[in-house]
């Protein structure tokens, strides 16, 4: 927690420098940041909404991490999550609520667990490292939206690479304001994944595979199956926040449907050391900085990209900081 | 030794090397002649590789000299030690995999960092690779052949070329054999005779007694940490040099080679009286008691780096602590994988008149079967877990306390905290990171797990090594109370001493062949067998 803070105030003094370098007066423009995420209503609404798929996500990523296994498919898994739940959501919507909306969101987690899934079997049949795998799937999940905006989900008037909106009974509800259902169910779910982390002998098991496998096999847990089991939930979270994020915010499918939500997830794991609480906190920051990003571009002229430099730096600082407390305890393990 | 006029070709004095409380080596005092082979044989952890490092430059000593030709090596400089002429193979090979022969010879040699080979090229390489094998007469093949494609002998080869790539006056190799076949390693032998021959002192590390016996003009034991003896092996039977590295609790570590090289005579001949006598002490325990171990035929596929296992068979009762002796490396890992599922197995096991199938962890551990590995930090725990968690860290005690897969974590750390209590664990929170215990109170972790399960069977390998007095005294302990309780214990290791104190019947492993009983105190039998003397 301290290191994390600390990762925080190196990435904001070195933005600061950035800032300095650039023209633009530092001051200033955290200050329109930090209006522009928590500053009103509005501020805030708009952080929440940045949040949830980064907090879906991130829980997707630590999840599969403390699994060891090392899911950057997050994004992949993502979008075939949105995929899903579009195509279904527009085939279903007809139906009264909440029947569509249900459709769509388990289109989207099966999806995702499916993608997901792709990559755990490559690597416990075949032995394929997974950060290729989940890589190359991401390419695949990217491709496969470009064709279906660009194909038979494309919109009838046949103007833009995007679908239809999706039809309101499959929409999630607000709770207040532009704050829909899926903010709270995303927060409910980090509850769920802590205790299914540290209070269900699954967990449990993923915890020991990721730590020492062979530990794992020796104590009779099958890590084949483990890591299989960890992607199912891994892969189903990530293709949630695909799927809220059609039936929550966009109302539709479009090209580049990611802001590259999915790789963002693995900074915020990162920061949140794998636990889920943590996860929720990093996606707090990491969602307020988008939301204040646009603010920042508005009142002070400095580009929404600035935040990518700050998110960037958080993650820098902090693995620099892990890494240099890693050869302190190496170095007192073997003089 | 060489005479007085002439310093010895390696001098080592007074080597101390701790590691925490772990004293890896105590006071090792060595001279080695140019021109020789020296063998240094010893267990695993008697401080072989630690003496390679040391005088490679890789590992500073705590007190302790090395000379070489009389001129003192400054300590923990590898690159000093190079330029002093000590050339060292280690036992993983370093070469690397994607690059070419003439590649990875021409690493770390000083003709390639003058300021001429600011540019090389492939054929310029491979020249100065051929003549360098030449010199040595080593055939190294097709010096731009990627080494990963090459068989394991030929790299053996290129990892001695590259240490006699500078001018070498000592060549180090630690258990270069390991992974060759037997017309590798008779290659390899023929090579280092050569150098020999031209004066060089070879040093080579091993505990392959065949192998030493075979190669080696003098032989030095090591037994935890310190040097027990060195001989001419012209002098030594397989017997008694199995004697000397496994140590002997009767007699002094050292000076002693009279009265164990008499008792070495008697192990070609045991005498039909005395194993008459063993076969009918074993026999009266026999029919009362059940068998909790029965194995039949079993056999394992052999494999790089995996000694196969050949119609091993074998009963243990209830009650009994049952030894397996051996050297290192004759299939005793392969035994415990196969007894308790984790590797696949040909064979008969029944665990209480059980079967049990094989390659099934869950299987053998539903028949009642608990396993105290020989390997803690690799199998035995996750160093990123808890105190409690790792108290925890086998399937049916998980089950006990994650009724319906819901972890009661009240129950679980009441059940963590009976076994810290138990078996005196030293700790200050049960949420304490296993890696902060000592290496004694995480092993009391490990065998207060083994034992929560209740076990018709447990396997102990190694269960004492690197521990301190009181920590080994309790784990025996231990065994002896499990075993009293009713329990069958089949303790696999490579101390005699222990395996002498807590069996009544042993066995012994030599090339993944099961030979016995033997009686424990039929010393020159144990070490005939050990030796692959006697069948």
């Amino acid at each position: 927690m301290l290191r994390a803070l600390a990762a925080v105030v190196v990435a904001f003094a070195a933005s600061a420098l950035v800032l300095l370098v650039s023209g633009a007066r530092p001051l200033p423009a955290l200050a329109a940041l930090v209006a522009g995420a928590v500053g009103d209503r509005f501020a805030l609404t708009d952080t929440l909404l940045k949040t949830c798929p980064l907090l879906l996500t991130g829980l997707a990523v630590a999840l599969a991490f403390r699994c060891g296994f090392w899911n950057i498919g997050a994004e992949g898994q993502l979008l075939m999550g949105a995929l899903a739940a579009t195509a279904v959501g527009r085939t279903t919507g007809a139906a009264t609520f909440p029947l569509p909306l249900l459709a769509a969101l388990g289109a989207a987690t099966a999806a995702g667990a499916l993608w997901a899934t792709l990559a755990a079997l490559l690597r416990v049949l075949r032995g394929v490292n997974e950060i290729v795998a989940t890589i190359m799937l991401n390419f695949i999940a990217a491709r496969l939206v470009g064709w279906a905006v660009h194909g038979p989900l494309m919109e009838a008037a046949g103007r833009y690479p995007q679908s239809d909106p999706v039809p309101t009974a499959a929409l999630l509800p607000m709770v207040a304001g532009r704050v829909h259902l899926g903010v709270a169910l995303a927060a409910a779910l980090a509850a769920v994944i802590w205790a299914l982390l540290f209070r269900t002998s699954v967990g449990f098991r993923w915890r020991v595979v990721g730590d020492n496998a062979q530990a794992a096999r020796v104590a009779g847990f099958s890590p084949e199956r483990a890591v299989l089991t960890a992607m199912l939930a891994s892969g189903a979270l990530a293709g949630l926040a695909g799927g809220i994020e059609v039936l929550g915010v966009t109302g539709r499918l479009f090209e580049q449907f990611s802001s590259g939500q999915g790789y963002t997830a693995i900074a915020v794991a990162l920061l949140a050391r794998l636990h889920p609480a943590g996860v929720t906190l990093a996606a707090l920051f990491f969602g307020a900085l988008a939301a204040g990003s646009g603010a920042m571009q508005r009142v002070a002229g400095v580009s929404a990209v600035f935040v990518a430099i700050v998110q960037a730096g958080t993650l820098l600082a902090l693995l620099a900081l892990e890494a240099s407390r890693g050869r302190t305890i190496a170095a007192a393990e073997h003089p | 030794m060489t005479g007085a006029a002439r310093p010895p070709r390696l001098a080592l004095s007074g080597l101390d090397k701790r590691y925490g409380a772990r004293r890896a080596l105590a006071a090792v005092t060595l001279e080695l002649a140019a021109g020789t082979i020296h063998g240094v044989l010893g267990e695993n952890g008697a401080g072989k590789s630690t003496l390679v490092r040391i005088v490679a430059g890789a590992l500073r000593p705590d007190t302790g000299s090395v000379a070489i030709d009389g001129t003192p090596l400054p300590l923990g400089a590898p690159r000093a030690a190079r330029a002093a002429g000590v050339g060292v193979v280690f036992q993983h090979f370093a070469l690397i995999g994607a690059l070419s022969v003439a590649e990875n010879l021409s690493l770390g040699r000083p003709e390639t960092h003058s300021t001429r080979a600011w540019l090389t090229s492939p054929a310029r390489l491979a020249a100065a690779a051929s003549s360098l094998a030449e010199r040595h007469g080593l055939a190294i093949g097709d010096p731009g052949a990627r080494v990963d494609t090459l068989p394991v002998g030929t790299r053996a080869r290129l990892e001695i070329l590259r240490a006699l790539s500078g001018p070498v006056k000592v060549l180090l190799l630690d258990e270069p054999t390991a992974v060759l076949t037997p017309v590798e390693t008779a290659e390899l032998f023929t090579t280092l005779r050569g150098l020999r021959d031209r004066g060089v002192l070879v040093v080579l590390i091993t505990h392959k007694l065949a192998e030493a016996l075979d190669v080696c003009d003098r032989v030095s034991v090591m037994r935890g940490g310190a040097l027990v003896t060195t001989v001419a092996t012209r002098d030594l039977s397989p017997a008694t040099l199995a004697h000397l590295m496994i140590g002997d609790a009767g007699a002094p570590a050292s000076g002693a080679l009279a009265t164990i090289a008499g008792t070495a005579s008697a192990a070609t001949a045991p005498t039909a009286t005395s194993t008459r006598a063993a076969a009918r002490a074993l026999d009266a325990a026999t029919p009362t008691r059940v068998a909790a171990l029965i194995v039949h035929a079993l056999s394992t596929p052999g494999a790089p780096g995996r000694t196969a296992l050949h119609d091993v068979a074998l009963a243990v009762e209830a009650g009994e602590i049952c030894g397996v002796a051996g050297v290192d490396g004759n299939g005793q890992d392969e035994l415990v994988a196969a007894l308790y599922g984790l590797i696949p197995r040909g064979g008969v096991a029944r665990v209480a008149g059980v079967v049990v199938p094989a390659g099934d962890v869950l299987a053998a551990q539903r028949a009642g079967v608990a396993l105290i590995p020989g390997d803690r930090r690799r199998e035995g725990l996750a160093p990123g877990l808890s105190l409690w968690e790792n108290a925890l860290l086998s399937r049916p005690l998980l089950a006990r306390v994650a009724p319906h897969g819901v972890l009661d974590v009240g129950a679980a750390r009441r059940a963590a905290a009976e076994i810290a209590t138990r078996y005196r664990i030293v700790h200050a929170r049960l949420d304490q990171p296993i890696a902060d215990l000592s290496g004694g109170n995480q092993q009391r972790v490990v065998v207060g797990r083994a034992l929560a399960a209740l076990p018709r069977l447990l396997v102990a390998v190694n269960p004492t090594r690197g521990l301190d007095i009181a920590a080994t005294a309790q784990v025996q302990a231990t065994l002896t109370g499990v075993a009293g309780a009713g329990a069958a214990v089949l303790l696999i290791s490579t101390d005699l001493d222990e395996l002498r104190t807590l069996c009544a019947r042993l066995f012994v492993l030599y090339r993944g062949r099961l030979h016995g009983p033997v009686a424990p105190d039929d010393r020159a039998r144990l070490a005939a067998l050990m030796a692959g003397l006697a069948a």
